[in-house]
Formats: C-alpha cells, sequence, structure tokens
C-alpha cells in the first residue's frame, strides 16, 4: 500500500512538471499506451463506481440522550428465536430448547390459571388440543408423537398450506412464525380469562384490556356456567398453591440455595 | 479514556472512479484539460489513503448549576471542552453522558465543533429533575481527521459534576393502603383486635374493672344483662419499603421501571410517615441499601438523605458481578423484625421476585406489591414477557399477596383505585 502511494505521488509530480515544462514527459511514447491508458481507465471507472456502490460505512451505535433511555423487556426471546431459525449450530439448538421451554411454560401457567391442573396441562400441551389454533397447537407436540389424531392431521395440512402460500412472501421461517402464534393466542387467552374474572381472585389495579366488548358479547348463561366453573377451579389452583407455599417455608434453607440461579 | 471503535467513513471510497474518469475524457478528446481533473481526485484519494485515525487530547468539565435539587425542577449543564492536544482538533462531536433516567427540556447534550490547539468550546442542556441518585455516564466523543476519512469514538468520563443528588420531599398527600398488622405504637391504622377505639369490634360478657363508659347500657335496659363493648384498636403500621433495583429491571416501555418504583417509594414514605407509621427502606439489588423502621423528623431526614445519595438507589444499572440474589433475599429477611410489613416496588419480570414475595409473605411479613409496568407489545418477546408478568401477577394474587399493577398512569390514580377495591 505503501509503496503504491509513493509510485502514485511520484507519477502525480511527474504529472504537474510536465504541465509547466512538456519536455519532461518525452520518454513516454504517445501512441500505442493512450488506447491501452484510456481502456484501463474506463475498467478503473468501472471498478471504482462499483466500490462506491458497495461502500456500507460502519456507523456508529451512539446511546439515547434526551429521553428516557429504557426499552421494553422481550429482546432476549426475539434474539434466541432468531439464533434459533438459523440453523443447525450448537448454539441455534441450546437457544430453541430454552425457547420451547420458556413457552411451556408459560402455556402450562395459563392453563393451570385456567383451572387445569399441571398434569392435565402438560397433556394437553403435548396431544395438541389446548387451542384451536393448528400452528399453536402442533407447536409442543412431540416430533416422534403417534398420537396425531384427526385434527391434528387436519391442522398440520391445513398449517402446510398456508406455510407454503406465506413462505413464498415472508421472510421469517416456520419456526419463528410458530413462536409468534403461540405467543398471539396466549395474549388472547390472558385477556379472555381476565374478562371473565377469576372467581374470588380480583384482578386489582388497572381494568385488563377488552374487558368491555368480551363481556357484552356473552350470554348471561355462559357467564353463569362460566363462573361456577372457575370458582371451583381457582378454589382448587388456590389449595395447590398454598401446599407449595408450606412445603417453601419447611425447606427453606435447602431451597434458597436450590433457586439461586434465579434467572438466567 | 477507552477507544470503542477506529472506523472508517469511507466519504473518499470511490475517487479512483473521478480520477480515471478524466483520464478517459482526456485519452479520447485527446485533450491535456480533462487530465487536471485527475489530478486532483489522484491527490484527493492519495491524501485520503495516507491519513490516520486522530490523536486527540480533551478535557472535558461538566457543572451543574444545582448539586442537589429538588424533584420535578430543572437544572442546568454546562459542559466544557477543551483541546489539550498539540495539533487543531479538526472534527469533533461530542455526546454527553446525560443520566439515563433523566430527560433533556430544552438545549442540546451533542455537541459539534472544531478546536484549536489549546482552545475550549462549551454547551448547555437543561435537565428535568426526579428522585433518585443519578449518576452521568461517560461522555461520548466522535473525532474526525482533517479529510473526514478515518473516525475514531471514544469515551471519557467528565470532570467536575458525575452526579445528581435529588432528594423526595416526603410531603405526600396520598393514604397507602396497609395490610392489618400491629405494633404497640399508637397509630391511625386499625387492627383485628379489641380495645379502646372507634370503629366497633365486638361485644362481650362484662368483666369486673371493665371502664363504665363501654358498657352497652341499652342491653342493659333491655335484658338486665351486663355487656362491654369493644373498638378495633388502632395502632402504628411498622412498613420497610423494598424496591427492586437489579439490573434487570432497568426497563421499559418508555419510563424506567426503577425510576418509577424509587418515585413512588418516596411518595409511599411520605404518606405513611405522615400518618404516624414506621418507615423502612431497602433495596433488592446490588449494594443493597437499608434503613430500619422509624419515625420522627431524624428519620425523615435520614430517609431523605437515603434516596438522594445512597448509590444503591441510582437510578442507573449498577455493574456488579458478586450480587447474589438468593443473598439478598436472606440478608433481608434477617433484617426484620416481627410485626413489620413490607412494601415492594418491583416490574415482576422474573420469578424469583415472586417466589421471594411469597416466602416473605409465608413468614409473616405481610406484602403489597406495586408493579410499575414496563412491557411493551411490540414484537413477540416483548408480548410473551407481558403475558408472563400477568401470570406473576395473579399466581401472587392467588397467594394472597396484594398486587398494584401501575400503569402509564400517575401513582397516586392507581392508588385510588386500589384502596376503593381492598376497602370493598
Amino acid at each position: 500500500m505503501r509503496r503504491l502511494l509513493a509510485v502514485g505521488v511520484v507519477v502525480v509530480a511527474v504529472g504537474l512538471v510536465a504541465t509547466v515544462a512538456p519536455g519532461v514527459a518525452d520518454f513516454v511514447p504517445a501512441d500505442g499506451l493512450s488506447s491501452l491508458v484510456g481502456f484501463l481507465a474506463v475498467l478503473g471507472v468501472i471498478g471504482g463506481v462499483t466500490r462506491r456502490a458497495r461502500a456500507d460505512p460502519d456507523t456508529p451505535d451512539l446511546p439515547t440522550l434526551e429521553t428516557v433511555a429504557v426499552e421494553p423487556p422481550g429482546s432476549q426471546f426475539d434474539e434466541q428465536v432468531k439464533t434459533a431459525a438459523t440453523g443447525e449450530t450448537r448454539r441455534a439448538g441450546k437457544d430453541e430448547t430454552a425457547v420451547r421451554t420458556r413457552l411451556r411454560e408459560a402455556a402450562v401457567q395459563m392453563l393451570v390459571r385456567e383451572g387445569h391442573s399441571e398434569t392435565a396441562a402438560n397433556e394437553q400441551l403435548r396431544a395438541g388440543t389446548w387451542t384451536d389454533d393448528p400452528e399453536a397447537a402442533s407447536f409442543f407436540v412431540p416430533k416422534d408423537s403417534e398420537i396425531p389424531q384427526k385434527l391434528l392431521a387436519e391442522a398440520r395440512t391445513d398449517v402446510k398450506g398456508r406455510r407454503s402460500v406465506r413462505s413464498l412472501f415472508a421472510e421469517t421461517t416456520v419456526f419463528e412464525r410458530s413462536t409468534e402464534r403461540v405467543v398471539a393466542v396466549l395474549d388472547e387467552r390472558l385477556s379472555e380469562t381476565a374478562a371473565m374474572g377469576a372467581g374470588d381472585v380480583t384482578d386489582y389495579g388497572r381494568p385488563e384490556r377488552g374487558v368491555g366488548a368480551a363481556e357484552s358479547e356473552r350470554t348471561d348463561a355462559t357467564v353463569d356456567a362460566a363462573e361456577s366453573e372457575r370458582t371451583d377451579a381457582t378454589a382448587g389452583a388456590a389449595e395447590s398453591e398454598r401446599t407449595d407455599a408450606t412445603t417453601g417455608t419447611d425447606g427453606d434453607e435447602r431451597s434458597d440455595d436450590g433457586a439461586a440461579e434465579g434467572r438466567p | 479514556m477507552t477507544v470503542t471503535a477506529d472506523r472508517e467513513t469511507l466519504r473518499w471510497v470511490g475517487v479512483g472512479a473521478l480520477a480515471f474518469a478524466g483520464l478517459t475524457a482526456a485519452v479520447i478528446l485527446d485533450a491535456p484539460g480533462p487530465l487536471l481533473v485527475s489530478v486532483f481526485a489522484v491527490a484527493a484519494g492519495g491524501l485520503a489513503a495516507a491519513s490516520r485515525p486522530p490523536e486527540v487530547d480533551l478535557a472535558i468539565e461538566r457543572a451543574v448549576s444545582e448539586q442537589s435539587p429538588g424533584p420535578d425542577q430543572q437544572t442546568t449543564v454546562t459542559v466544557t471542552v477543551t483541546n489539550e492536544g498539540r495539533g487543531p482538533a479538526t472534527d469533533l462531536r461530542i455526546l454527553d453522558g446525560v443520566p439515563p433516567a433523566l430527560t433533556v427540556e430544552t438545549g442540546s447534550p451533542r455537541h459539534a465543533t472544531a478546536l484549536r490547539a489549546g482552545e475550549s468550546a462549551s454547551f448547555q442542556y437543561v435537565l428535568a429533575t426526579r428522585v433518585g441518585l443519578h449518576p452521568f455516564g461517560p461522555t461520548t466523543v466522535l473525532a474526525r481527521d482533517a479529510t473526514g476519512t478515518h473516525e475514531r469514538e471514544y469515551e471519557q468520563m467528565a470532570s467536575g459534576a458525575t452526579e445528581l443528588n435529588v432528594a423526595p420531599t416526603l410531603d405526600a398527600r396520598t393514604t397507602v393502603p396497609l395490610r392489618t398488622q400491629q405494633t404497640p405504637y399508637a397509630g391511625a391504622r386499625t387492627t383485628d383486635s379489641g380495645g379502646s377505639g372507634v370503629e366497633f369490634h365486638a361485644t362481650r360478657d362484662y368483666q369486673h374493672g371493665d371502664p363504665m363508659s363501654r358498657i352497652d347500657w341499652k342491653r342493659v335496659a333491655r335484658t338486665g344483662e351486663l355487656t362491654t363493648v369493644s373498638f378495633r384498636q388502632e395502632r402504628a403500621g411498622s412498613v420497610v419499603l423494598v424496591v427492586d433495583t437489579r439490573a434487570d429491571s432497568h426497563v421499559g416501555a418508555t419510563d424506567s421501571a426503577v425510576a418509577r418504583s424509587l418515585e413512588a417509594a418516596a411518595t409511599t414514605a411520605g404518606s405513611l410517615l405522615d400518618s404516624g407509621d414506621r418507615v423502612g427502606v431497602a433495596t433488592f439489588g446490588p449494594g443493597s441499601a437499608w434503613l430500619a423502621p422509624g419515625s420522627g423528623p431524624a428519620h425523615r431526614a435520614r430517609l431523605r438523605e437515603a434516596f438522594a445519595t445512597d448509590s444503591a438507589f441510582a437510578a442507573a444499572p449498577i455493574e456488579d458481578e458478586d450480587f447474589l440474589p438468593w443473598l439478598a433475599r436472606r440478608r433481608l429477611r434477617r433484617r426484620l423484625s416481627g410485626g413489620t410489613q413490607l412494601v415492594v416496588f418491583s416490574p415482576l419480570l422474573d420469578p424469583f421476585m415472586v417466589e421471594s414475595i411469597r416466602r416473605y409473605e409465608a413468614h409473616g411479613y405481610p406484602v403489597t406489591v406495586i408493579s410499575p409496568d414496563p412491557t411493551g407489545r411490540e414484537t413477540t418477546g416483548q408480548t410473551l414477557e407481558a403475558v408472563e408478568r400477568s401470570l406473576r401477577l395473579s399466581r401472587l394474587r392467588g397467594a394472597g399477596v396484594r398486587v398494584v399493577d401501575w400503569g402509564d398512569e400517575p401513582f397516586e390514580t392507581t392508588l385510588v383505585g386500589a384502596s376503593r377495591r381492598w376497602s370493598r
């Protein structure tokens, strides 16, 4: 690079001198060289323009200054999904497991809140019967499972059909889309149960979104049915919570260390 | 001074094309004129290739109009930059390290300038203050050389003011609903035990020595039996306000959950002190702060000072590798004395906090949780966080813990709504 620069400087200097005293450049043969130089120069123009077009400057990542410098939580999960969707590396496998575990836990918690036992919740997830959404339902079904029933088979073809059409236009992968669906279903379920009011456990504080709409659609009879079902269910849930709490207290020292890892 | 990055701006990339274009034109037209264009292009490209990342030596000094302003006021920050190097600094962009939880009201914390050796420049901006200790971050400098080819980005800690200490006024006019819990001190909280007081509690058989004024005379007239009326005793509460200041809690859609928690804790402390309760504060996070429950003017002053100067109350994430959450949980439990209740301020972003709260509750310390909502719903991950947080909230409610879900509205509004629900 340095040598090239020196050669360049010398050539430019000779050129500048030649503009004043043309005799200096007499050693350069005039005719044949000029067309060669012209050809090379055209290549040079093309090369230069391409480099300019492809130039991708590394811009600095500057902090937010004028407003409060925070962002909502959740970027870790988004990154994990992205890594998991990229491919077959070990990191991708690890992240996929993390994503699946976290979604499963959330789904189980949701079903427990709705009044199912933890075992029943896991069963429903494995069988793919926990939701009507085919894509979300098939997410927790083990790949080597023999359960695929009529509904699930239907769901799979449905998903496939949509996948093929959508994948032509979408840049997201199947894994990314199904995680998206699972989260969307969980979000819907959450606002639905909040609207019904979870038995004797009152949601203090802000009213959940969409309360009015959900309430007005439902007829009285269904509300009653749902209410009574829910009360039983929550009583059960509360019971199991209490047992958890007491066992937690008994073995406090032990479990203190057990839970030491906190959040990864 | 730490160099973050040396990068090329690629400003002169492709200048070679101009040089070659001049040459081509000269060859085709068989005229020397266009060749002169390429001479300039070659000179510019050569200069750019020969340039190096600039070595700048700046002295940055920050001054604030008031080191300890009150909350909701304005404070002016003046930053002076002096070129202490031997050569000129041809292109400088300076970004001051504004405390992360504060907002700039007027002026700009960004400044672009060029400085000769020994020359200095200054710029000002105005910050809106809020409760807490607000450390300034490092100042970011972007320096470019004369041709603009190379850019050096580095961070430098400014001398002068390094933090803002905003003490709460502690004169809030709200009522914070507490859980029922007894202390031996007289106060304004009604308890579940009978005695002298205002609100009716129970009647019982007359015992020798009961005061005449508490005998139910109407019943004596009706049946001839002597009964004594007892009232709910009124006692002071003993409360420890726990603020979750772990690094994970410095999040939010528009505002930092920790900064909001600190403000809410200050409001709560003020109103509890006003109603005669004993108030203490603690942080759950790196460098855990602790102030045992107490009351009186001296304690009030200590509280104000703790909020403004204790580094554990910093409204910016503290890097601490040695922080062990379970150890902090155990330490806090050992510090609590019987009859104390907790008000926990946490965005509840992990199961650990839920577990800790349930344990405190199980150990006999009634807990009220005030949870600023930091979640958004822009991406899948954000929605999942929001769903998980709601599930955690309902789990806590199921375990008998009082939870206030605090959205974007002012804290006082949330409290009024919550108190109305609980009093039913």
